[in-house]
Protein backbone atom coordinates (compact mmCIF):
# COMPACT_ATOMS: atom_id res chain seq x y z
CA UNK A 1 0.00 0.00 0.00
CA UNK A 2 1.46 3.33 -1.06
CA UNK A 3 1.49 6.02 1.57
CA UNK A 4 0.97 9.70 1.02
CA UNK A 5 4.23 11.39 2.01
CA UNK A 6 2.30 13.79 4.21
CA UNK A 7 0.91 10.97 6.35
CA UNK A 8 1.91 11.30 9.99
CA UNK A 9 3.15 8.48 12.19
CA UNK A 10 3.13 8.60 15.97
CA UNK A 11 5.83 7.02 18.06
CA UNK A 12 5.13 6.36 21.73
CA UNK A 13 8.13 6.34 24.00
CA UNK A 14 8.72 5.10 27.52
CA UNK A 15 9.11 7.43 30.49
CA UNK A 16 12.78 7.54 31.44
CA UNK A 17 13.95 7.88 27.84
CA UNK A 18 13.19 11.59 27.59
CA UNK A 19 15.06 14.38 29.43
CA UNK A 20 13.34 17.74 29.19
CA UNK A 21 16.38 19.55 30.64
CA UNK A 22 18.61 18.79 27.67
CA UNK A 23 18.87 20.83 24.50
CA UNK A 24 16.21 20.14 21.88
CA UNK A 25 17.52 17.44 19.58
CA UNK A 26 19.21 15.58 22.44
CA UNK A 27 16.25 15.12 24.71
CA UNK A 28 15.75 11.49 23.77
CA UNK A 29 18.16 8.94 25.09
CA UNK A 30 19.38 6.71 22.29
CA UNK A 31 17.83 3.80 24.19
CA UNK A 32 14.42 5.18 23.17
CA UNK A 33 14.80 3.54 19.78
CA UNK A 34 16.05 0.00 19.20
CA UNK A 35 18.51 -0.39 16.33
CA UNK A 36 21.24 -2.94 16.95
CA UNK A 37 22.22 -2.29 13.32
CA UNK A 38 18.73 -3.29 12.35
CA UNK A 39 18.20 -6.95 13.03
CA UNK A 40 14.58 -7.81 12.22
CA UNK A 41 13.03 -10.77 14.03
CA UNK A 42 10.24 -13.00 12.70
CA UNK A 43 7.86 -11.49 15.24
CA UNK A 44 9.18 -7.92 15.13
CA UNK A 45 10.27 -6.10 12.02
CA UNK A 46 11.28 -2.96 13.88
CA UNK A 47 10.15 -0.24 16.27
CA UNK A 48 6.39 0.30 16.35
CA UNK A 49 4.73 3.44 15.07
CA UNK A 50 1.08 4.26 14.53
CA UNK A 51 -0.41 5.77 11.40
CA UNK A 52 -2.37 8.68 12.83
CA UNK A 53 -5.11 8.74 10.23
CA UNK A 54 -5.95 5.10 11.02
CA UNK A 55 -6.37 5.72 14.73
CA UNK A 56 -10.03 6.56 14.46
CA UNK A 57 -10.33 7.26 18.18
CA UNK A 58 -6.95 8.98 18.31
CA UNK A 59 -4.43 8.16 21.03
CA UNK A 60 -7.30 7.13 23.28
CA UNK A 61 -7.62 3.92 21.24
CA UNK A 62 -4.07 2.95 22.15
CA UNK A 63 -4.44 4.01 25.77
CA UNK A 64 -7.64 2.04 26.14
CA UNK A 65 -5.92 -1.10 24.90
CA UNK A 66 -2.69 -0.47 26.83
CA UNK A 67 -3.46 1.56 29.97
CA UNK A 68 0.23 2.08 30.82
CA UNK A 69 0.61 4.12 27.59
CA UNK A 70 -1.09 7.06 29.29
CA UNK A 71 2.31 7.69 30.90
CA UNK A 72 4.16 7.45 27.60
CA UNK A 73 5.32 10.42 25.58
CA UNK A 74 4.27 10.89 21.96
CA UNK A 75 6.24 12.26 19.00
CA UNK A 76 5.29 12.61 15.35
CA UNK A 77 7.11 12.06 12.09
CA UNK A 78 5.92 12.19 8.49
CA UNK A 79 6.35 9.54 5.82
CA UNK A 80 8.41 12.10 3.89
CA UNK A 81 10.88 12.52 6.77
CA UNK A 82 11.21 8.75 7.07
CA UNK A 83 11.87 8.52 3.36
CA UNK A 84 14.71 11.03 3.56
CA UNK A 85 16.33 8.75 6.14
CA UNK A 86 15.71 5.69 3.97
CA UNK A 87 13.59 4.14 6.70
CA UNK A 88 10.61 2.17 5.50
CA UNK A 89 7.36 2.11 7.47
CA UNK A 90 5.85 -1.33 6.87
CA UNK A 91 2.27 -2.19 7.75
CA UNK A 92 2.50 -4.98 10.34
CA UNK A 93 -0.98 -5.75 11.70
CA UNK A 94 0.25 -9.23 12.68
CA UNK A 95 2.48 -7.63 15.33
CA UNK A 96 -0.49 -6.04 17.09
CA UNK A 97 -2.92 -8.11 19.11
CA UNK A 98 -5.68 -5.49 19.37
CA UNK A 99 -8.11 -5.63 16.44
CA UNK A 100 -9.09 -1.99 16.46
CA UNK A 101 -5.42 -0.96 16.31
CA UNK A 102 -4.24 -3.40 13.62
CA UNK A 103 -4.91 -1.07 10.67
CA UNK A 104 -2.72 1.60 12.28
CA UNK A 105 0.26 -0.54 13.34
CA UNK A 106 3.46 -0.07 11.35
CA UNK A 107 7.06 -1.08 11.94
CA UNK A 108 10.11 0.97 11.03
CA UNK A 109 12.42 -1.07 8.84
CA UNK A 110 16.04 -0.09 8.39
CA UNK A 111 16.81 1.81 11.59
CA UNK A 112 20.58 1.48 11.89
CA UNK A 113 22.60 3.24 14.57
CA UNK A 114 23.40 6.30 12.44
CA UNK A 115 19.84 6.62 11.19
CA UNK A 116 18.51 6.11 14.69
CA UNK A 117 20.25 9.23 15.97
CA UNK A 118 18.89 11.31 13.09
CA UNK A 119 15.44 9.79 13.54
CA UNK A 120 15.44 10.65 17.25
CA UNK A 121 16.42 14.21 16.46
CA UNK A 122 13.44 14.60 14.11
CA UNK A 123 11.12 13.06 16.69
CA UNK A 124 12.56 15.38 19.31
CA UNK A 125 11.59 18.36 17.18
CA UNK A 126 8.04 17.05 16.94
CA UNK A 127 7.14 16.03 20.47
CA UNK A 128 3.37 16.01 20.81
CA UNK A 129 3.31 15.05 24.46
CA UNK A 130 6.07 14.63 27.02
CA UNK A 131 6.02 11.45 29.11
CA UNK A 132 4.95 11.46 32.73
CA UNK A 133 7.86 12.11 35.09
CA UNK A 134 9.22 8.84 36.34
CA UNK A 135 10.79 10.20 39.52
CA UNK B 1 43.74 46.06 61.66
CA UNK B 2 41.56 45.19 64.62
CA UNK B 3 38.55 46.70 62.87
CA UNK B 4 39.19 44.57 59.81
CA UNK B 5 39.35 41.45 61.96
CA UNK B 6 36.08 42.40 63.62
CA UNK B 7 34.47 43.03 60.26
CA UNK B 8 35.66 39.63 59.06
CA UNK B 9 34.24 37.96 62.15
CA UNK B 10 30.93 39.74 61.71
CA UNK B 11 30.77 38.63 58.07
CA UNK B 12 31.57 35.05 59.00
CA UNK B 13 28.94 35.08 61.75
CA UNK B 14 26.38 36.49 59.30
CA UNK B 15 27.23 33.77 56.79
CA UNK B 16 26.86 31.04 59.41
CA UNK B 17 23.53 32.48 60.51
CA UNK B 18 22.31 32.44 56.91
CA UNK B 19 23.38 28.84 56.50
CA UNK B 20 21.73 27.77 59.75
CA UNK B 21 18.54 29.52 58.71
CA UNK B 22 18.69 27.73 55.39
CA UNK B 23 19.24 24.37 57.03
CA UNK B 24 16.31 25.07 59.38
CA UNK B 25 14.18 25.87 56.36
CA UNK B 26 15.31 22.66 54.74
CA UNK B 27 14.37 20.66 57.78
CA UNK B 28 11.11 22.35 58.44
CA UNK B 29 9.80 23.01 54.95
CA UNK B 30 6.06 22.93 55.47
CA UNK B 31 4.06 20.79 53.09
CA UNK B 32 7.17 19.35 51.54
CA UNK B 33 6.80 15.62 50.86
CA UNK B 34 9.39 13.36 52.45
CA UNK B 35 11.18 12.71 49.16
CA UNK B 36 11.55 16.39 48.39
CA UNK B 37 12.56 17.00 51.96
CA UNK B 38 15.44 14.63 51.55
CA UNK B 39 16.47 16.12 48.19
CA UNK B 40 16.38 19.55 49.71
CA UNK B 41 18.56 18.67 52.68
CA UNK B 42 21.04 16.88 50.45
CA UNK B 43 21.14 19.78 48.05
CA UNK B 44 21.91 22.22 50.84
CA UNK B 45 24.73 20.01 52.15
CA UNK B 46 26.19 19.59 48.69
CA UNK B 47 25.95 23.29 48.03
CA UNK B 48 27.82 24.07 51.24
CA UNK B 49 30.55 21.59 50.39
CA UNK B 50 31.00 22.98 46.92
CA UNK B 51 31.02 26.56 48.07
CA UNK B 52 33.77 25.72 50.51
CA UNK B 53 35.77 24.04 47.78
CA UNK B 54 35.25 26.80 45.23
CA UNK B 55 38.35 28.96 45.05
CA UNK B 56 36.68 31.92 43.40
CA UNK B 57 33.93 33.92 45.07
CA UNK B 58 32.39 34.24 41.63
CA UNK B 59 31.93 30.50 41.47
CA UNK B 60 28.37 29.46 41.28
CA UNK B 61 27.10 26.03 41.98
CA UNK B 62 24.50 24.75 39.62
CA UNK B 63 22.23 22.19 41.02
CA UNK B 64 19.93 19.94 39.22
CA UNK B 65 17.59 17.43 40.58
CA UNK B 66 15.79 14.53 39.10
CA UNK B 67 12.63 15.37 40.87
CA UNK B 68 10.89 18.17 39.02
CA UNK B 69 8.88 19.24 42.03
CA UNK B 70 11.92 19.32 44.26
CA UNK B 71 13.66 21.61 41.79
CA UNK B 72 10.81 24.07 42.14
CA UNK B 73 11.23 23.96 45.89
CA UNK B 74 14.99 24.41 45.69
CA UNK B 75 15.10 27.18 43.18
CA UNK B 76 13.91 30.27 45.03
CA UNK B 77 15.56 29.50 48.34
CA UNK B 78 18.94 28.43 47.09
CA UNK B 79 19.34 31.06 44.44
CA UNK B 80 18.55 33.84 46.90
CA UNK B 81 20.64 32.78 49.81
CA UNK B 82 23.54 30.74 48.51
CA UNK B 83 24.07 32.24 45.10
CA UNK B 84 22.99 28.97 43.53
CA UNK B 85 20.90 28.44 40.48
CA UNK B 86 18.84 25.39 39.77
CA UNK B 87 19.61 25.07 36.13
CA UNK B 88 17.95 21.92 35.08
CA UNK B 89 15.74 19.09 36.14
CA UNK B 90 16.50 15.51 35.52
CA UNK B 91 15.15 12.22 36.74
CA UNK B 92 16.49 9.93 39.42
CA UNK B 93 19.36 11.52 41.17
CA UNK B 94 20.80 14.72 42.46
CA UNK B 95 23.47 16.15 40.22
CA UNK B 96 25.85 18.92 41.11
CA UNK B 97 28.29 20.70 38.89
CA UNK B 98 30.43 23.81 39.09
CA UNK B 99 30.07 26.82 36.99
CA UNK B 100 33.11 28.90 37.64
CA UNK B 101 32.54 32.28 36.05
CA UNK B 102 36.14 33.35 36.55
CA UNK B 103 37.52 30.32 34.75
CA UNK B 104 34.56 30.09 32.38
CA UNK B 105 34.50 26.42 33.20
CA UNK B 106 31.26 24.53 32.83
CA UNK B 107 30.53 20.87 33.01
CA UNK B 108 32.46 19.46 35.95
CA UNK B 109 30.22 17.18 37.86
CA UNK B 110 30.36 15.24 41.01
CA UNK B 111 28.38 12.59 42.70
CA UNK B 112 27.95 11.72 46.33
CA UNK B 113 28.51 8.09 47.32
CA UNK B 114 24.82 7.77 48.17
CA UNK B 115 24.08 8.65 44.54
CA UNK B 116 26.13 5.67 43.50
CA UNK B 117 23.97 3.59 45.76
CA UNK B 118 20.82 4.94 44.16
CA UNK B 119 22.25 4.33 40.67
CA UNK B 120 23.07 0.78 41.66
CA UNK B 121 19.58 0.28 43.04
CA UNK B 122 18.14 1.73 39.83
CA UNK B 123 20.20 -0.65 37.71
CA UNK B 124 19.16 -3.62 39.81
CA UNK B 125 15.52 -2.67 39.34
CA UNK B 126 15.98 -2.22 35.59
CA UNK B 127 17.82 -5.55 35.34
CA UNK B 128 14.87 -7.31 36.89
CA UNK B 129 12.36 -5.44 34.69
CA UNK B 130 14.20 -6.22 31.46
CA UNK B 131 14.99 -9.89 32.06
CA UNK B 132 12.04 -11.21 30.05
CA UNK B 133 11.42 -10.94 26.31
CA UNK B 134 8.92 -8.22 25.45
CA UNK B 135 9.79 -6.16 28.54
CA UNK B 136 9.17 -2.95 26.57
CA UNK B 137 5.78 -4.19 25.28
CA UNK B 138 7.10 -4.25 21.72
CA UNK B 139 9.07 -7.45 21.44
CA UNK B 140 12.08 -6.17 23.37
CA UNK B 141 15.08 -8.51 23.55
CA UNK B 142 15.78 -9.58 27.17
CA UNK B 143 18.82 -7.91 28.68
CA UNK B 144 21.00 -10.43 30.46
CA UNK B 145 22.34 -9.82 33.94
CA UNK B 146 25.87 -9.92 32.52
CA UNK B 147 25.16 -6.90 30.32
CA UNK B 148 23.88 -4.96 33.32
CA UNK B 149 26.93 -6.01 35.27
CA UNK B 150 29.21 -4.74 32.46
CA UNK B 151 27.29 -1.47 32.38
CA UNK B 152 27.65 -1.00 36.13
CA UNK B 153 31.38 -1.77 36.08
CA UNK B 154 31.90 0.64 33.21
CA UNK B 155 29.94 3.30 35.07
CA UNK B 156 32.19 2.87 38.13
CA UNK B 157 35.32 3.02 36.01
CA UNK B 158 34.14 6.24 34.40
CA UNK B 159 33.40 7.78 37.81
CA UNK B 160 36.84 6.73 38.98
CA UNK B 161 38.91 7.80 35.99
CA UNK B 162 37.03 10.46 34.01
CA UNK B 163 36.00 13.13 36.49
CA UNK B 164 35.07 15.55 33.72
CA UNK B 165 32.44 13.27 32.22
CA UNK B 166 28.88 14.32 33.03
CA UNK B 167 26.74 11.98 35.06
CA UNK B 168 25.31 9.54 32.50
CA UNK B 169 21.74 8.47 32.16
CA UNK B 170 21.61 4.71 31.96
CA UNK B 171 18.82 3.13 29.97
CA UNK B 172 17.81 -0.26 28.60
CA UNK B 173 17.12 -0.50 24.89
CA UNK B 174 14.66 -2.83 23.16
CA UNK B 175 17.49 -4.32 21.09
CA UNK B 176 19.03 -5.95 24.20
CA UNK B 177 21.68 -3.33 24.92
CA UNK B 178 22.25 -0.90 27.79
CA UNK B 179 23.09 2.70 26.93
CA UNK B 180 25.21 5.08 29.01
CA UNK B 181 24.37 8.52 27.73
CA UNK B 182 26.88 11.23 28.64
CA UNK B 183 25.10 14.43 27.74
CA UNK B 184 26.57 17.84 28.46
CA UNK B 185 23.07 19.24 28.93
CA UNK B 186 24.01 22.68 27.68
CA UNK B 187 25.06 21.90 24.08
CA UNK B 188 24.33 19.24 21.48
CA UNK B 189 27.59 17.55 22.44
CA UNK B 190 27.19 14.07 23.81
CA UNK B 191 28.73 10.64 23.84
CA UNK B 192 26.78 7.41 24.14
CA UNK B 193 28.29 4.04 25.01
CA UNK B 194 26.20 1.00 24.21
CA UNK B 195 26.95 -2.16 26.15
CA UNK B 196 26.21 -4.96 23.74
CA UNK B 197 26.75 -8.72 24.18
CA UNK B 198 29.46 -8.53 21.52
CA UNK B 199 31.27 -5.47 22.92
CA UNK B 200 31.12 -1.72 23.42
CA UNK B 201 29.79 0.61 20.73
CA UNK B 202 29.81 4.38 20.76
CA UNK B 203 28.03 7.21 19.04
CA UNK B 204 28.98 10.85 19.42
CA UNK B 205 27.42 14.15 18.53
CA UNK B 206 29.52 17.29 18.33
CA UNK B 207 28.44 20.86 19.12
CA UNK B 208 27.36 21.35 15.50
CA UNK B 209 25.07 18.33 15.86
CA UNK B 210 27.04 16.00 13.58
CA UNK B 211 26.87 12.31 14.44
CA UNK B 212 29.60 9.71 14.25
CA UNK B 213 29.70 6.18 15.59
CA UNK B 214 31.97 3.20 15.97
CA UNK B 215 33.13 0.43 18.21
CA UNK B 216 35.57 0.42 21.13
CA UNK B 217 38.31 -2.17 21.16
CA UNK B 218 37.91 -2.56 24.92
CA UNK B 219 36.81 -0.73 28.09
CA UNK B 220 40.18 1.04 28.42
CA UNK B 221 39.73 2.55 24.97
CA UNK B 222 36.27 3.72 26.03
CA UNK B 223 37.71 5.46 29.10
CA UNK B 224 40.48 7.04 27.08
CA UNK B 225 38.09 8.37 24.46
CA UNK B 226 35.69 9.66 27.11
CA UNK B 227 38.58 11.52 28.68
CA UNK B 228 39.54 13.02 25.32
CA UNK B 229 35.95 13.85 24.45
CA UNK B 230 35.25 15.76 27.64
CA UNK B 231 38.69 17.16 28.47
CA UNK B 232 40.07 17.74 24.99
Amino acid sequence: MDLDLDEVFLRLFRPGTFFANRVVGNRFDTSAMPSNEYDPKPDSKGASVWLRVRLLGGLADIERAYPNRTKYGVAAITARELKTLDIKPTHTPEECEVDVLKPAHYSLEGVTKDKRNKLLRILDNNVVREPAASA
Amino acid sequence: MKNRKLEGKAKESKRLKREHALTRRAKGKAGCPAEEHSYFARAVNLAKTFRTVAASTAATVILSSICARSAEVLSPVLSDQLNIAVSRQSVGELRVCFYDQAAGDVGMSSMKPDNQKSTHAQLKRLASETAMAGWDHEGGVPIHAQIWSHAWNLYLEVKRHVAAAPEPSIGPCGDGTVHLNFDTGTTARRLVIEVHPSGLYWSARNVEGQDTSGRFVNANAALRDLQTFFCG
